[in-house]
């Protein structure tokens, strides 16, 4: 799921995902326009399996966890690593 | 009186005239053979160079145009009422001017000591013979100088011994008999208005025949025919007038056919824009009912897939990822639904927009379509301009086309008026017409005895003042030219009598061609007695032989020989010394 398998193309593994919406988070989004803008950053990249909202939203849940992005007043914002929560132990 | 006839060319034989009769002789010599006749003596040219002198039109082919002439300046004396005499000169290569010798123009300034010499142009000198020697005012149409010298001095290369009462053949009646009118003393005006008449009636008749002819009659046309072009012309002038008048010009009419065409894009755009618009609400409605079912067991797999993987990496604890993933589920629910009602909003704005477009355009072309641009109400204007002008021309035609009908009577009318008016003056002017009437009987009678009928009938006519002179010889050769002679010597004697006309008469030698001897005789005597009478000067070129019948027949030639004898028997013979 996080990284290729037999059923999930590369570019729809999460991970891939993640790195996907990163780069259409070029700015602070809203979670529409960054669906709409990762859609279009699949197309630009030539990746056509579909990508549907649920598997979107894992991915964003990914970045999350990753302490990546962050929602700030519904806003989506990348975080950059010195921002990062602590890590756990 | 005309005094001296000579030239600047050593061989020319000057001409010297005295009062009275001047007999010009052509002798036939010995060693001419009888084709020579006595052709190209002279004779018909001293007349050709009287009128030349007294300023006769010269084109390229008349005598003094000739190459061997051209160059001489001929000069003629002759004595001017008031100033003594005066001697004129011309040349055949520069006849528009002559020289005169004293200048006798009278200028208001009144006192000369001695008038030089002056150059004037002919057409000036014409004017002065016409004022001193004939009389004449500045205003006389249809009588002139030339023609009247045309009658006292004949010219045969003209014709004028073919018709006593003209001076040439072709010469219309009414312009000859007007001259001869002022000659003899009658209303030349209303005989010189017959010559306007028949310039009409000529006028008139050309056309008429313009107007039958299949291509100028189009530039005429038949009253009929103009008519009925009339009509439609003035049709179409009121229904361009109509047109005019409920033009309703549309202000900016471009402006609005711009606004008419971007209308029409822009609702033609706009379906395309809702088929986006909807594509785009089927996606997000499917979002929407995607992510109303959140899979939440997905997160829990992927989630412990990132411990396993990415332990290290992890930062929050699932129970945060798990917040965060209900929030943006949630936000996005709300975005979904916000965003699906941007694009209703936008799909109804649109709907509106293109009802409002469809209202706008409705009103756009209906006011395009009532009126019209300023530059079509121009465009009209102009049209109408254009037919009115095209009416008015038509109107022209028909007048003329009406004048053209109507003239005919109007001439037959005003002829009939002027022969009524002419009638009535010459019974007013008894005093005159039975004083010419008289003379030339008198003279006919000298020539032909008492027993022969003779008159000279002056009438009004219908074309023209009729002037008949008639002797009644029956067979007799000759008898034309002797009316001629009668008719000239009577026109010559009271144009003189009443100071309407110069005292000298010329006649050269073809008038006693095929005469009688008597009658010659009796012309030669009877002219050198009215030349004495009368105080003129009765000039005759003859053929020696004709003298000599005429001098076997009683005629005395004593003294009416004038210098010089001209023969035909060597080149020197002739008037001019040289042969050309």
């Amino acid at each position: 799921m996080l990284t290729p398998t037999k059923g999930i193309a590369p570019d729809r593994a999460l991970l891939a995902v993640g790195a996907q919406i990163l780069l259409a988070l070029d700015q602070p989004l809203t979670v529409s326009q960054a669906w709409a803008r990762f859609k279009e950053q699949r197309a630009r990249l030539g990746h056509h399996s579909p990508v549907p909202f649920e598997w979107f939203v894992l991915g964003l849940d990914i970045l999350y966890a990753l302490g990546t992005v962050e929602l700030r007043r519904d806003l989506l914002v990348p975080t950059r690593s010195e921002d990062a929560a602590p890590t756990l132990r | 009186m005309l005094r001296r006839l000579s030239a600047d060319h050593g061989s020319f034989r000057t001409v010297t005239f005295r009062p009275g009769i001047n007999l010009l002789v052509a002798d036939t010599t010995e060693t001419s053979r009888e084709t020579d006749s006595r052709n190209g003596t002279g004779k018909s040219s001293l007349v050709e160079l009287l009128h030349f002198l007294l300023g006769a039109p010269a084109g390229k082919k008349s005598l003094t145009s000739r190459r061997a002439l051209q160059k001489i300046t001929f000069a003629l004396t002759l004595d001017w009422p008031g100033d003594g005499r005066v001697t004129v000169q011309r040349q055949g290569c520069d006849p528009g001017f002559v020289r005169l010798d004293p200048d006798v123009r009278h200028d208001s300034g009144g006192l000369f000591d001695v008038a030089g010499p002056a150059v004037i142009p002919t057409a000036e000198w014409n004017r002065l013979v016409e004022q001193t020697l004939f009389g004449l005012g500045l205003d006389h149409p249809g009588i002139s100088g030339r023609t009247m010298l045309s009658f006292l001095m004949r010219r045969i290369a003209a014709k004028a011994f073919n018709d006593a009462v003209r001076t040439f053949p072709q010469q219309s009646e009414a312009e000859a008999t007007a001259n001869l009118a002022y000659l003899l003393g009658l209303d030349w005006r209303l005989a010189a208005e017959f010559r306007e008449l028949a310039a009409r009636e000529s006028t008139r008749r050309q056309l008429r025949k313009a107007v039958d002819d299949p291509v100028w009659g189009r530039i005429v046309g038949s009253v009929a025919d103009l008519r009925g072009q009339i009509a439609l012309a003035e049709n179409e002038v009121s229904r361009l007038k109509d047109q005019i008048s409920s033009f309703r010009v549309v202000p900016a009419y471009e402006e609005l056919k711009n606004r008419a065409d971007d209308i029409n894009r822009r609702i033609r755009a706009i379906p395309n824009e809702d088929i986006t618009d909807r594509r785009n609400l089927e996606d997000l409605q499917k979002s929407v009912s995607e992510a109303a079912d959140p899979d939440t067991s997905y997160l829990e797999r992927a989630y412990q897939e990132l411990g396993v993987t990415l332990g290290r990496q992890v930062r929050q604890r699932f129970d945060d990822v798990q917040a965060f993933h209900a929030s943006v589920v949630r936000n996005r629910r709300r975005y979904l639904m916000d965003e699906m009602n941007t694009i209703q909003q936008r799909l109804e704005a649109r709907r509106r927009e293109r009802e409002q477009l469809g209202e706008e355009l409705a009103s756009v072309l209906k006011a395009l379509e009532e009126g019209g641009a300023l530059e079509a109400l121009t465009a009209l204007q102009q049209a109408l301009a254009q037919k009115q002008a095209s009416v008015d021309a038509l109107k022209h035609r028909y007048e003329a086309a009406q004048a053209l009908e109507s003239s005919a009577r109007q001439i037959t009318a005003k002829r009939a008026e002027l022969q009524e008016a002419m009638a009535a003056d010459l019974d007013e002017r008894q005093t005159q017409t039975r004083e010419a009437i008289l003379l030339f009987a008198e003279y006919a009678r000298r020539l032909y005895g008492p027993e022969h009928e003779a008159y000279l009938a002056i009438q009004s006519g219908t074309n023209s003042l009729k002037i008949t002179p008639f002797i009644d010889r029956g067979d007799s050769r000759g008898i034309g030219n002797m009316v001629i002679f009668c008719l000239d010597l009577t026109v010559a004697v009271i144009a003189r009598r009443h100071g309407r006309g110069p005292d000298f008469l010329v006649h050269d030698s073809h008038l006693f061609d095929g005469v009688d001897d008597r009658q010659i005789a009796a012309a030669l005597t009877l002219g050198a007695e009215v030349a004495e009478e009368e105080g003129m000067q009765y000039i005759v070129s003859l053929n020696s032989d004709d003298l000599s019948k005429a001098v076997q027949r009683g005629f005395d030639v004593e003294d009416r020989i004038i210098e010089p004898r001209l023969t035909d028997g060597s080149e020197e013979g002739g008037l001019f010394g040289l042969r050309f």
